[in-house]
Order: C-alpha cells, then structure tokens, then sequence
C-alpha cells in the first residue's frame, strides 16, 4: 500500500515527463524553430541594414500567443479526454496542485516553444549577421517581458483547458483568442499612434505653392477612449505588437501587466476548479 | 463489522435533477460488492463522489472510516486504486509509460515491479506499442494495472467488462477474483451486466433512481432466489386451472410458459393437462436469476 506525502512536485515531474514525449510540445518547437530559420534566411541578403537582426528576434512574440493556444489547449485537454486527471484526483492529488503543475507545465513548455525560435535566430544568426544593434540588456530585458507575456497566455490558455472538458471547443477558444488579442493590437496600435495635429503641408497646384495650415487630426483618439485602448493595448497577446514597437525602452509596466494577467487568470481558474464537477 | 466504504443519506445535485437522492450502503473489508442498478441510476456518481471527482449536495460518507469532510480523505484515498468509466490512459504511450506516469503522480520511489503489474494485466508483452492501438480488453487491463500501481487495498470499478467481447470479459473477471483472492483487494464493481456480476460478487447493492433498494450477501441472495419448475405447454390456461385445483402457488410468465414455485406431482399434472388437450412441451428446474431478483425488487420499468 502506499504511503507518503503527495506534493505538486510529483506532478510536475510526471507532468514534464509527459511533456518530453507530447507531439503537440515538439510540433511547437519545430514550428518556432522553423520560424526563426526561416526569418533568418529571408533577412540574410539583407545583413547589411542596420538593426535587422533585432527585427527578426522579436517577430516570435507575435507567433508564440497562436503556437501556444493550440498546444495548451491539446497538452491539457488531454487529461480529460484521456481521463488521466481522475488518476491524479483519486490518488488524492488536490485540486490545487494539479491546476498548479498544469500551469507550471505549460508556462515552462511556452518559454522553450520560444527558445525554439530564438535558438537559430542567436546561435546562427549572431555569427552570420554581425549581432544585435541594440545593447544587450535592452535584448534580454526585452526576451524577459516576452517571456512573461507568453506565460501570462499559458496561464489563460491553461485556465480555459482546465475549466472546459471539451478538448475542441478548448482548441478552438484558445486560438480564436491568441489571434483576436494579436489583431487588437495590430488595430490598437494603428489607432493610438495616430498624430494628435495633422502637420502644416505645402503642396503645389496649378504651378501654385499653396500652404495647408496644421489641423487636429479626426482620427486621433482622446479621452476615456484612449484610455481604455492603452488598457487594452497593454494585455498580453496585444502587448506583443508594442514589445515590437518600444524595444528599446520596454516599460515596466507591460511585464507588470502580465503577471497581474497571470496572477488573476490562476486566481479565479483555481477558484472555480475547486468547485468543478468532474467527469 | 469492518467496513472500508459507508455512506449515509448521500444525495447529489445536477442541473438536471437529482443523480443520488439519498444513498445509504456499506462496503465489508474483503468483499467484492456488486452494485446493481439500470443506467442512471446514480452508479457512476456515487464513484465519482468516492473518488473525489465530485462533492456530494448532502450527506457523508467514510473511506477507512475516515469522514469525506476531512482533511485526512485525501490520505484514505491513497489507499483506493479506481477505473471510473473508461480506463484513465494516456492513449499516445506505451503500457509501460503509462504506468511510470502512475508511479511518478504516487511518488514511488522506483520502478520495481512495474514489470509484474504488466504481467498480472497480461500485457506484458506489448511492448512498444501505443495505448491507441490497444482493444478496449486490453486498455481496461491497463486501466487496472494504473489503478493497482500505488498497491491498493480497494478497488473501485465501474462497468468494467463494458464493450468487452466474451474473452475480454472472463479476463477481467479472472484478473478481479485473483486480486481479490490473492491480494486480499476489496472491490467494488457496478455494473447491470448481472450475469457477469453474479459469478464474482460476495456480496450486493442494488440501486434504483438515486437510492439504495436493498444490500444483501450473495449467500442470503441464494437463500432468498427461489427454485421453481418451469413448464412450457401449448396453452397457460388449462394448465392454471390444475395449478389452482392441486393448490400450487405459481406465476405465469406468457402464455405458454409457467413457474410452479411447489414440487407438483408431475404424473398427476401431465395426466390431468392431456385429458385437458393441452400439450406439455418442455419441463425443468429453474433457479430464479439475479435478474429476475433485481427485476422483482426494482420493477421493470424504463431506463431513466
């Protein structure tokens, strides 16, 4: 019979272990990886701009949100459509601690899906391209913020696995969301750059020089408005665009954001877990 | 009585109505406790409720005497190994990895005997072959062995011999009497396949709409099955007159067939139903069934 205390800790290495022979973990890495190959063979004639590797590096924070959806809904949903996490729950594993080594799980699997990428992209990329223009801790304070927003997504990701015991409905949540976040940036981040005064402009017409005074610009958004869309322009998924946009000067508030995500999305998954019939 | 499983009043919600509407049972150390019940019954819930899967709405239950209230259930659950419904595997590995899974979530410290779980399940020669690709005789086995891997010392399992072809049934009925026999496992198995159930169960629960009809061992089950003679004749009716003329207690089953539940004298029955133009057909000694046990205590009405 057996005895002993039961922790997450032994979860999380039964979990790993499940994670070392996943399809779906290695198809991740090898999409990631297959990215940053493919982004440095396209920028490769192009070595001599200035900054285009640093370009090329941060393209996976746009690619790691949509990766991950699938794989955390697939990697977790098959505890229940597999009927494993009964084993964990009957053996007398607390509901805790097995949201907890999902999450942990998942959150470490995102991190190395992006390693996938940055992989080629530094260990080829570096040598063959001349390196990084930008200062090396503005790169790794940047990988960090990245880091933490792609498991800020695993701990969304892994809170609608968790919750919904439907594996496809799980699947299709998941990615609709990494792309809607990732389109709302993309659209938030054209709207709240947008100049508050139209410049001044000389334009000629019928061989006149004519002059067009400055004007507020229509499309600028003010207000409570712009408040909101910073908001949302600071959630993980459409804080990828803007890690992009502010490499240089990445403000601590957007990985203080994803915890923030991270800490609520666990918080209630874990709340609601506790109480979840399970099947 | 030492009892490893008692619970009292359980009832349970769903949206949907009631699943458990007061279940009261008791599981003896050693038993092999058959429950009995049609599909909905609430079988697969009182399991879920055991396991920790799900909280009862209202009342309790103990494992090892051990309230499910308390802290201590999660170490009394330690000691229960359960296939709830399907065999809980991870389909893309192997036998053997599915049982190192088992091992790293217990905590053993090896995996010293992991080989001879493979081999009490008979799947000890699968090699690498994936869980996906198994029969469904073969994933309930495995199913076991994960449930049997923290060496348990109850068994919980719900409708195991579910889809199983005949062969897959004998094995798993084989693999539970040798736990139970060899191991001195506790099992508890539903199930409404009462054939099956009636060659392994020492003793039974039968079940109907959430609550408990009646517990009973199987050697008071036997005492109280009745033996009767069944004649099978070309028309019931002249055959009921001369039942009722001799005095003999009796049930009609159709209209040709006919349980005596009294030794009759058979010469005298015979002669009296061929003056009458009936036929006999066909008599022999029936022992009433589990079935017919079950079906007199819960009626035979529809499955919810």
């Amino acid at each position: 019979m057996m005895s002993g205390k039961l922790s997450v800790n032994l979860l999380l290495r039964a979990n790993f272990s499940r994670l070392w022979r996943s399809a779906s973990f290695w198809t991740a890495v090898s999409v990631m990886f297959g990215a940053g190959v493919f982004e440095l063979a396209v920028s490769y004639p192009h070595r001599d701009q200035p900054g285009i590797l640093d370009n090329r590096y941060m393209i996976f924070v746009l690619m790691s949100g949509v990766v991950l959806s699938a794989f955390c809904s697939l990697f977790v949903g098959a505890e229940y459509s597999d009927g494993t996490i009964r084993n964990k729950i009957t053996v007398g594993h607390s509901r805790a601690a097995v949201y907890l080594a999902e999450l942990a799980t998942c959150a470490a699997a995102g991190v190395l899906v992006c390693l996938g990428y940055i992989l080629p992209i530094t260990a080829a990329g570096v040598p063959l391209m001349g390196g990084f223009e930008l200062p090396l801790t503005s790169v790794l304070w940047f990988t960090f913020c990245a880091f933490l927003m792609t498991a800020s997504l695993c701990a969304v990701f892994t809170m609608a696995a968790l919750l919904n015991q439907n594996k496809a409905v799980v699947a299709i949540i998941c990615i609709f969301l990494a792309y809607f976040l990732l389109f709302l940036g993309i659209y938030l981040n054209s709207r709240l750059t947008e100049q508050a005064i139209i410049p001044a402009q000389e334009y000629i017409e019928n061989g006149q020089i004519l002059v067009r005074e400055a004007m507020p610009n229509p499309s600028y958004v003010q207000g409570i408005k712009r408040t909101i869309y910073e908001v949302l322009y600071d959630l993980p998924g459409c804080q990828a665009v803007q890690l992009i946009a502010a490499s240089e000067a990445c403000p601590i508030r957007l990985p203080l954001v994803s915890l923030g995500t991270a800490a609520a999305s666990t918080a209630a998954g874990l709340a609601l877990f506790r109480r979840k019939d399970l099947k | 009585m030492d009892y490893i499983l008692e619970t009292k009043n359980l009832i349970k919600h769903y949206k949907n109505g009631k699943a458990l509407n007061g279940l009261t049972m008791h599981v003896e150390k050693g038993a092999i406790y058959g429950f009995v019940g049609r599909n909905g019954a609430g079988k697969t819930t009182l399991i879920r409720l055991i396991c920790g899967l799900q909280e009862p709405t209202e009342g309790t239950f103990t494992l090892y005497g051990c309230p499910n209230k308390s802290k201590e259930i999660t170490k009394a659950r330690r000691r229960m190994g359960a296939v709830v419904e399907t065999p809980s595997i991870y389909l893309s590995m192997t036998a053997e990895e599915n049982l190192k899974q088992q091992y790293q979530i217990l905590g053993l410290p090896s995996y010293d005997g992991l080989k001879d779980l493979l081999e009490l399940v008979r799947l000890g020669n699968t090699g690498k072959k994936k869980a996906k690709d198994f029969s469904l005789g073969m994933r309930q086995r495995l199913g076991i062995a994960v449930a049997l891997a923290g060496d348990p010392d109850f068994l919980i399992l719900d409708e195991p011999a579910n889809g199983l072809d005949p062969q897959g049934i004998v094995e798993i009925r084989e693999l539970i009497l040798r736990l139970n026999r060899e191991r001195q496992i506790t099992v508890l198995i539903s199930s409404h396949i009462l054939d099956e159930l009636s060659r392994l169960a020492t003793h039974y629960g039968f079940i109907d709409n959430g609550r408990m009809v009646k517990e009973i061992s199987a050697p008071e089950l036997e005492a109280s099955c009745r033996k009767c003679l069944r004649l099978t004749v070309s028309d019931a009716r002249p055959l009921t007159t001369a039942l009722d003329k001799m005095g003999l207690e009796y049930s009609v089953r159709s209209d040709t067939e006919v349980d005596v539940y009294e030794a009759p004298s058979v010469t005298e029955l015979t002669l009296a139903l061929h003056s009458a133009g009936c036929e006999v057909k066909n008599i022999h000694e029936h022992d009433e069934s589990l079935e017919s046990y079950y079906m007199n205590l819960v009626g035979g009405g529809s499955d919810d």
